[in-house]
């Protein structure tokens, strides 16, 4: 035996080694839970307008004010936090899933089947992100399902790519020989041997790209490609509240806050989880 | 019929776009129940046969020509597909390093009824009681337990037995160990070759290819041992004859600079020169500029592998 720890020990020593990922995953569980559950509890609906109180600084009924309709800058945040985190989830998920079998497939079999997969990737990622969303959006329309997919496409080739250098490394490992020369299949050792041991960077990465994503999607909605009035979208508020900062700065400082706090959360679980996975790249 | 029978096998690696050589022609039988070692020094080819017989090598490797067959299938020949049904079940391999031979996210036991389940039909619960009676036989206490603990729970012994208990969980007729005992210190070394003696070749007649550099563990377990130099086997021959009268200048020169125990007997021997590389392999006989007794036409002729007594066989010329 050696080298054992107790649970508690073990998980203490996980939490020394990263108080940043349970920071990020703090804030992103508190966003997605009050998210999730605004309908249940806000006294407004995002499109409510109180006449009565146009441009409202923060007040007891409207708790960060609202904007030049009325509407609750509070409760629109909220709904506009679905928004981002349908597209940063959606986005994130479907890059996940083709970009990691392409670049499982890539590093596993090398060769022509690498060049094959890789090379367009290369191209798709010789664009500039916000290029290719703004095209995307601008050719194919202004709905959420087409800023998943647009946002989707930038990250494809970014988890294609590290998920190949990952499977580089471990397909050359001893186990992966081992398990070969026991008789497992090319799926089996992809699937069962590789995959889980190749995965940590990009999981990695994936935290960081849901950041990205809730920030493309706020720029998509700030030029007016992404979500449309009046439905509620961080950046499209941030957009609406440019021609009241003299007299309402709250519409857009609460947006603004609230995607730097959820980009923050995402980036620092990101880096938390750099630390706990990968204590040799430490620093990097 | 021998169990495993390797034909004129000539192994290859690209490198800076040329094919260069590892193993040239070499020819060998495993018989059932033996343990047939194969010795020489780093790079001379030996895990390259290895890997060659496993159908396991890298990319930039391959097979030139030479058949191995296994019972009446030839290896060097077989599709990918087959090849996964042989391994593991008829011809099973460990290695040198075993804490790294373990996929550190599954607990052991997973490991080996994994391999149970892939080759035999068995049942989850089947597999598991498969699984206890082998780490049990190859003596690791508290099994049970055992099969529950992740790899890196294990020491380097414990993780080679579960290594070995993986290899021969499906009764192979062959087992391939790639320097199993290097990494080890020497008394789980002697129980490692132990169990492969007792569990592998006494009781179930399998027979064991052992690579190694180790000229004391070729003494204590080979029935027959191949001592290669730089891709080719230059001695071919029965443990005892070949230790008490090795033929060929290398094979002497190797067991001269062995330290021998508690004698003080001056500076150790070693043998002038070292391997040549892939790239650079010497014309005629591979070992004639770092043979005492070379002669001229060492230069020039490559001598073959030929029979010289009842139990021994030797390439050199001075045995013409």
């Amino acid at each position: 035996m050696k080298r054992e720890l107790t649970p508690n020990a073990a998980l203490r020593k996980t939490y020394e080694a990263s108080r940043s990922a349970v920071l990020g995953g703090v804030i992103i569980c508190v966003l997605v839970l009050l998210t999730a559950t605004v309908s249940l509890y806000s006294p407004y609906t995002p499109e409510a307008m109180d006449f009565m109180a146009p441009l409202s600084p923060p007040t007891r009924a409207h708790l960060l004010g609202t904007d030049n309709f009325g509407r609750d800058i509070l409760t629109r945040v909220l709904y506009g936090y679905q928004i981002s985190l349908a597209v940063a989830l959606g986005s994130v998920g479907f890059g996940l899933v083709v970009g990691v079998s392409l670049g499982l497939l890539a590093g596993y079999f090398g060769g022509i089947l690498d060049n094959i997969i890789m090379r367009p990737m290369d191209v798709l990622m010789a664009f500039p992100a916000i290029v290719l969303v703004v095209a995307l959006t601008g050719f194919v329309g202004r709905d959420v399902s087409v800023m998943i997919m647009a946002v989707a496409v930038v990250y494809v080739p970014i988890f294609a790519r590290v998920m190949r250098g990952s499977t580089l490394e471990v397909v050359n490992e001893l186990f992966v020989e081992g398990a070969r020369a026991r008789g497992a299949s090319h799926l089996r050792l992809m699937l069962r041997h590789i995959l889980p041991n190749a995965i940590p960077p990009v999981l990695i990465q994936a935290s960081i790209l849901m950041g990205i994503a809730i920030l493309l999607e706020s720029a998509l909605s700030f030029i007016g490609l992404g979500t449309q009035p009046p439905d509620p979208s961080l950046g499209l508020m941030l957009s609406e509240g440019r021609s009241f900062m003299q007299q309402a700065p709250w519409m857009v400082m609460v947006p603004g806050l609230a995607i730097s706090l959820a980009v923050l959360g995402f980036n620092l679980l990101g880096n938390g989880l750099q630390e706990l996975l990968n204590p040799a790249g430490k620093g990097r | 019929m021998s169990l495993l029978s390797v034909r004129d096998l000539s192994t290859e690696f690209r490198s800076g776009g040329r094919w260069l050589e590892a193993v040239s022609d070499v020819a060998f039988d495993l018989q059932r129940g033996e343990i047939l070692g194969l010795v020489g020094e780093s790079g001379c080819g030996k895990s390259t046969i290895a890997y060659s017989v496993m159908r396991l090598l890298a990319r930039n490797a391959r097979i030139r020509s030479g058949e191995v067959w296994l019972d009446d299938v030839n290896l060097a020949a077989l599709d990918e597909e087959r090849l996964q049904d042989l391994r593991g079940r008829q011809i099973s391999m460990i290695f040198q390093d075993p804490t790294t031979a373990l996929d550190s996210l599954f607990t052991v036991g997973h490991q080996v009824m994994e391999t149970l389940q892939e080759h035999l039909d068995l049942d989850p619960a089947g597999a598991r009681q498969r699984a206890l009676e082998l780490l049990r036989q190859l003596g690791i206490p508290a099994a049970n337990q055992r099969l529950n603990a992740y790899p890196y729970q294990f020491s380097g012994g414990m993780s080679q037995r579960i290594a070995l208990a993986i290899a021969i969980a499906c009764h192979p007729q062959v087992l391939i160990a790639d320097e199993p005992t290097t990494a080890l210190d020497v008394t789980i070394q002697a129980q490692i070759l132990q169990l492969i003696r007792q569990l592998l070749v006494d009781e179930q007649g399998a027979g064991v290819l052992l690579i190694t550099h180790d000229l004391g563990v070729v003494a204590q377990v080979c029935d027959r041992v191949a001592v290669m130099y730089a891709g080719k086997i230059v001695e071919f021959g029965d443990v005892h004859s070949l230790f008490s009268n090795p033929l060929h200048p290398y094979t002497q020169a190797l067991l001269n600079s062995l330290p021998s125990k508690g004698i003080a007997r001056g500076r150790l021997e070693n043998i002038q020169g070292r391997v040549p590389s892939l790239a650079d392999r010497p014309s005629g006989c591979r070992f004639h500029p770092r043979c005492p007794q070379a002669k001229a036409v060492c230069r020039k002729s490559v001598p073959p592998l030929k029979q010289v007594s009842a139990s021994q066989e030797v390439a050199c010329v001075l045995y013409d």
